[in-house]
């Protein structure tokens, strides 16, 4: 009979009930079917935060290979008490991404471009991932990979997560208030795009 | 009635303190212009999220080959704990150390002086069988030839440790 993980939605700022506790003192404890659990329950979420911010399915699935496996190789040096377990697993995987968006444009950066802003091609045809998408998803789409990374982590980590902002500063490495004008800033931006479009 | 449009977007994104948030939600429930722009900043809410899902959507199959190997059981020595780093260090810097002493010249030197010898041999002694003892006779005390040496008797230099 497979192991089911039961959980319950808790703020995911440090707390000391972590959700995710149990299963970690069970992986501590050399339980491999803890590991496939804690994968099993995080693992949708982490590659759809990548995917949104590298928009590529195979730099998505390299980052979400490194983020747990690093995760897994260091558990023990976890501490629930300073951050939940989602939190730092966020941070793990938005450092990996970040590290990957460097390497893969430094090479092609330009001078004439901002500092943070990434090359914005609008006329290259969308993936073959997006194909399913409707129209008004792909608009949005488009829109979200004009937005600036720094831009574009906080907006998907509110609009798709529902995290907090002292939870988005968190993760994101930055105060809760520079983190919500961050957001304002998003959503402004993504307005304006979607206007422009339409 | 003044219209609180430029409220709407931060009521949405959750920015507002509570007054304030009381303030659109009635004005919102009176002026028709107002609710409808705050239908169309959920809406943007509510599509980014739809977005996310439907573009971000992966298989289970696929996550399962996707999951990475479990940690290993027997780790590398460059990756314990790191008291144990620090117990290989010591030892490293203790053998380096006992090594430079032993090339040092002035160690050497007051070694050949005669504090101590500046041979180290291991040696080892066999005890002779009773028959061979019998058959090796007993040097005369008038003889001027040295005593014949047996295997046995003496200390051999096996192994020189320390070699000048």
């Amino acid at each position: 009979m497979p192991e089911t993980l039961i959980l319950t939605r808790t703020p995911a700022t440090a707390t000391n009930g972590d959700e995710f506790q149990p299963v970690i003192d069970r992986c501590l404890a050399g339980e491999e079917a803890a590991y496939g659990l804690l994968y099993q329950r995080l693992s949708p979420l982490i590659y759809r935060l990548n995917y949104g911010l590298l928009q590529n399915r195979e730099d998505a699935e390299e980052v979400l290979q490194d983020s747990f496996e690093y995760a897994f190789r260091n558990l023990h040096r976890f501490d629930s008490r300073k951050a939940a377990f989602k939190t730092w697993l966020y941070q793990i995987a938005l450092s990996r991404c970040r590290n990957k968006r460097r390497r893969k444009w430094l090479p092609s950066f330009s001078l004439s471009q901002g500092i943070y802003q990434e090359i914005a091609d609008t006329e290259t045809p969308l993936p073959d991932e997006t194909l399913a998408l409707s129209g008004e998803q792909k608009a949005v789409w488009s829109a979200l990979k004009q937005l600036s990374p720094k831009l574009r982590e906080t907006a998907l980590l509110r609009y798709y997560e529902g995290l907090t902002y002292g939870e988005i500063g968190e993760i994101v490495g930055v105060p809760a208030k520079t983190a919500e004008s961050r957001m304002r800033l998003a959503h402004q931006e993504l307005k304006k795009i979607l206007q422009r479009v339409a | 009635m003044e219209h609180i449009t430029h409220l709407l977007s931060d009521y949405v994104l959750d920015l507002l303190p509570a007054e304030a948030r009381g303030q659109v939600e009635r004005h919102a429930a009176a002026c028709s212009r107002c609710r409808q722009q705050l239908q169309r900043e959920r809406q943007l809410t509510h599509l980014v999220r739809e977005t996310m899902l439907a573009a971000g959507h992966i298989t289970p199959l696929r996550l399962v080959q996707l999951r990475p190997p479990l940690r290993q059981r027997h780790q590398p020595w460059f990756t314990r704990q790191s008291w144990q780093k620090g117990v290989a260090v010591m030892a490293v810097c203790l053998f380096l150390f006992v090594a430079s002493l032993s090339l040092h010249p002035t160690y050497n030197a007051h070694w050949q002086n005669g504090a101590v010898p500046s041979v180290i041999a291991a040696t080892a002694t066999i005890t002779p069988l009773p028959a061979t003892a019998t058959q090796t006779a007993a040097p005369s005390p008038t003889s001027t030839t040295p005593p014949q040496q047996t295997p046995g008797a003496a200390a051999t230099p096996v192994a020189f440790l320390w070699p000048r």
